[in-house]
Parts: C-alpha cells; sequence; structure tokens
C-alpha cells in the first residue's frame, strides 16, 4: 500500500511537471475541434445569371408521422408561401431580376400568387433571408435566428433551393442551439 | 357606362393576383475586428511609446442606423517606461507596463450609408472598463507584499470609421484617467491616446 502512495506521488509530480513545460499545447489542444466542413463540392455548379426565368413543377408529400399517427402535406412552395391550396398542375415561375426574386403560382381556384423577395448574387447562387434577427452581447447574452434561402443551378435542367435554418442561443456559459439544412432539388422545365 | 364599369370589374376580380412582398432583411455586418496603431498624448506619452491594438466587437441593431456594439480591446504596449509606485509609505520602481485590456460597449450611428450600403461612415462612442497592467517585481520582499499594481479605470471614447465592403479605416480617440481610482502611481499620470488603424467585419 504504501509503495503504491509513493510511486502515485512521484506520479502526480511527474504529471505536473510535463503540465508546467507543455501547458500552451495544451491549451490549444482543447479550443480546436474537429469538423466536417463543405461535403459537396459545389464549385462546378453552374453561375445564376443576373436576370433568369425559369419553370418547374412542385410535389406535394404526404408525410405521415410514425409515433403520433398525424399525417400532414407538405411542400416547398406551401411551406414558403403558406398557401394551402396551391395548385400543383400547373408550373411554378421562378424569375430572379438583380437583387428581387419572383416566384408565381396559382391556387386551385384559379388565384395567381406573386412572392417578391430581396436578396442578392453571392458567389454562383442567389441568397435570400426571410429572418435574420440576432442580439449579440457576446458571453453575457448571444442569440441568433436566421432562415436563409440559396437557389443553385447544378446543371442547366436543375434547380435546388437549400434552406438553412439557424436558432441558437447563449447566456453567460450557458448555450443551446439548433440548426438544419434541408436541400429541394426541381427540374427545370425546357423553354419553348 | 355603369354596366361598361361593372363588365370591368368582374374581369379584374376574375385575373385577381396577390403580391406577397416579404420584407427587406438587413443584413448589417455583425463582427468587427480592429487592428490599430495606438499613441499616447499628454502626460501619458511618458508612460510608453506606443501601442498595437486588436479589437473584437459584436454588433446589436437598436434602431435604424444605429447599433450597440459589445466588445473587448487587448493592447501590446511598446517599450513601457518604470514608473514609481506608493506601497506602504515607499515609492518602488515598476517595470514598464507590457499590455493593457479594455472591455466596454459602444454606440454606433452611420451618419452616412450609400443606397446600396456598401459604403458608410459611422461614429462610435464608447463607455468601458479599461486597465494598464504592471507586474509585480520580482524579488523577496515584494512576495511578502500583497501587491497588484494594474491600473483599473473607467475610459471613454470616441471614434469615427469609413466602411467599404466590409474593409475601412477608423480613428479613436480614449480618454482614461488612469489616476482617478488609484492615487499610488503619482497624480497626472495620464489619460488620453488615440488610435488609428484598420477594420473588418463580417456576418455570421
Amino acid at each position: 500500500m504504501k509503495t503504491i502512495i509513493e510511486n502515485f506521488d512521484s506520479f502526480q509530480k511527474c504529471i505536473g511537471r510535463s503540465l508546467k513545460r507543455n501547458w500552451p499545447l495544451l491549451f490549444v489542444f482543447c479550443i480546436a475541434s474537429c469538423t466536417v466542413h463543405n461535403q459537396i463540392n459545389r464549385e462546378d455548379f453552374k453561375n445564376i445569371p443576373k436576370k433568369f426565368s425559369g419553370k418547374f413543377y412542385d410535389q406535394l408529400d404526404t408525410v405521415h408521422v410514425q409515433y403520433d399517427n398525424k399525417i400532414f402535406t407538405r411542400s416547398f412552395m406551401k411551406q414558403i408561401s403558406n398557401v394551402d391550396n396551391i395548385n400543383y398542375s400547373k408550373p411554378i415561375q421562378i424569375d430572379i431580376e438583380n437583387k428581387e426574386l419572383f416566384l408565381s403560382f396559382e391556387d386551385t381556384r384559379a388565384k395567381r400568387y406573386v412572392l417578391k423577395f430581396y436578396g442578392k448574387h453571392y458567389k454562383n447562387k442567389f441568397v435570400f433571408h426571410t429572418n435574420y434577427e440576432t442580439v449579440s452581447f457576446p458571453i453575457v447574452f448571444v442569440t441568433k435566428s436566421m432562415t436563409k434561402y440559396s437557389i443553385y443551378l447544378p446543371s442547366e435542367k436543375e434547380i435546388v433551393f437549400e434552406e438553412h435554418n439557424v436558432n441558437e442561443g447563449m447566456l453567460l456559459l450557458f448555450g443551446a442551439g439548433n440548426s438544419h439544412k434541408s436541400d429541394n432539388k426541381f427540374k427545370l422545365l425546357p423553354n419553348e | 357606362m355603369n354596366k361598361m364599369l361593372f363588365l370591368v370589374l368582374i374581369a379584374f376580380e376574375m385575373n385577381a393576383q396577390d403580391t406577397i412582398v416579404f420584407p427587406k432583411i438587413d443584413l448589417y455586418k455583425r463582427n468587427i475586428i480592429e487592428e490599430s496603431y495606438g499613441i499616447p498624448l499628454g502626460a501619458l506619452a511618458d508612460k510608453y511609446e506606443s501601442s498595437i491594438n486588436t479589437a473584437f466587437y459584436m454588433r446589436t441593431k437598436i434602431a435604424k442606423r444605429q447599433f450597440i456594439d459589445f466588445g473587448a480591446e487587448l493592447s501590446g504596449i511598446v517599450k513601457g517606461k518604470s514608473i514609481s509606485y506608493k506601497v506602504d509609505n515607499e515609492n518602488i520602481l515598476l517595470e514598464g507596463s507590457k499590455s493593457s485590456f479594455l472591455l466596454g460597449l459602444r454606440y454606433t450611428r452611420f451618419l452616412y450609408q450609400s443606397p446600396n450600403e456598401n459604403f458608410h461612415i459611422e461614429s462610435n462612442s464608447g463607455i468601458g472598463w479599461k486597465y494598464l497592467h504592471y507586474s509585480k517585481p520580482d524579488g523577496e520582499r515584494f512576495d511578502k507584499m500583497d501587491l497588484k499594481p494594474t491600473l483599473h479605470t473607467i475610459a471613454f471614447s470616441q471614434g469615427i470609421k469609413i466602411m467599404f465592403y466590409g474593409f475601412g479605416v477608423h480613428c479613436n480617440y480614449h480618454y482614461s484617467p488612469y489616476d482617478l481610482f488609484n492615487s499610488r502611481a503619482g497624480k497626472n499620470f495620464g489619460d488620453s491616446s488615440i488610435n488609428l488603424g484598420l477594420s473588418g467585419s463580417w456576418n455570421f
């Protein structure tokens, strides 16, 4: 028992000494972290031109929540516009003019809707936000709530709407967050 | 005439179109980094030659073109000169300062913003806590003393910044009376300094 305690004491001293010598390296290890960045290479995607027009068909998905026995319908245009009775048999028209985006569709009563968003071209995509609220007093109180849509053209015939949603907050040293990204890919109808 | 008007009204209703305009979101840059060269003025010029400052601020919008920046600034002091510090009725010599730290908030107002929001001129008025760090000298007689010779004070700042596409230049005047809360370093220690430098800002 005594030898174990003696060995432990010298072991502690050894650890103490090596910590004092190597503390900068250990500190860097503590604050560095490994993350996976940029899984999808988007460099080969086509550039969205300043003036762009296209048509695509949206689709209504039926989602069944397994443990809840709830069934609800979901589609990209329904989520962004909050209109329930979109006519999915007519194509959705998308027009980009410099910094404005127009999405036009019809509902089942032949009423035409036009959604107008303000955004900008960034690298090879068109980016618009529907919500971006932050309060930033670092360490004391930080919150961020953002919904951002990016429009890509992976090829001449496809269009992708990527939705990025972030909700996070931090008070003193306690924080929590939630974020998700989802891609909606549509086939562009050929121009007549 | 009335029948014509009636027909026209019906025609408009059948081709009804609802334009829903989503509001334009203010994408102001929320993170700010400033690198500057600080020059002490007046009595403070005897205490150090110059400083290199790095500041990081995070911005929150409070009204149209008005923001609150909250953050900190760390300064490396160049050629700090020794000062005499009074402790227990004797004067000891402290080695020149090597660092200084400021933590505070600033009220920012955009004086001019271009229509496409890429260029703006802003004014920053700040208040915070600043301290000038002096280390306890080595030696047996000092180990026994409970001595923390750093000078803490309140700081006020006023600056102007010109930003173009997220990069810019700024000039800040700091007023931080070091002898206000601590008389051991002598009266008239010094209080003014001016920072000139570059700034960058981005969104997160």
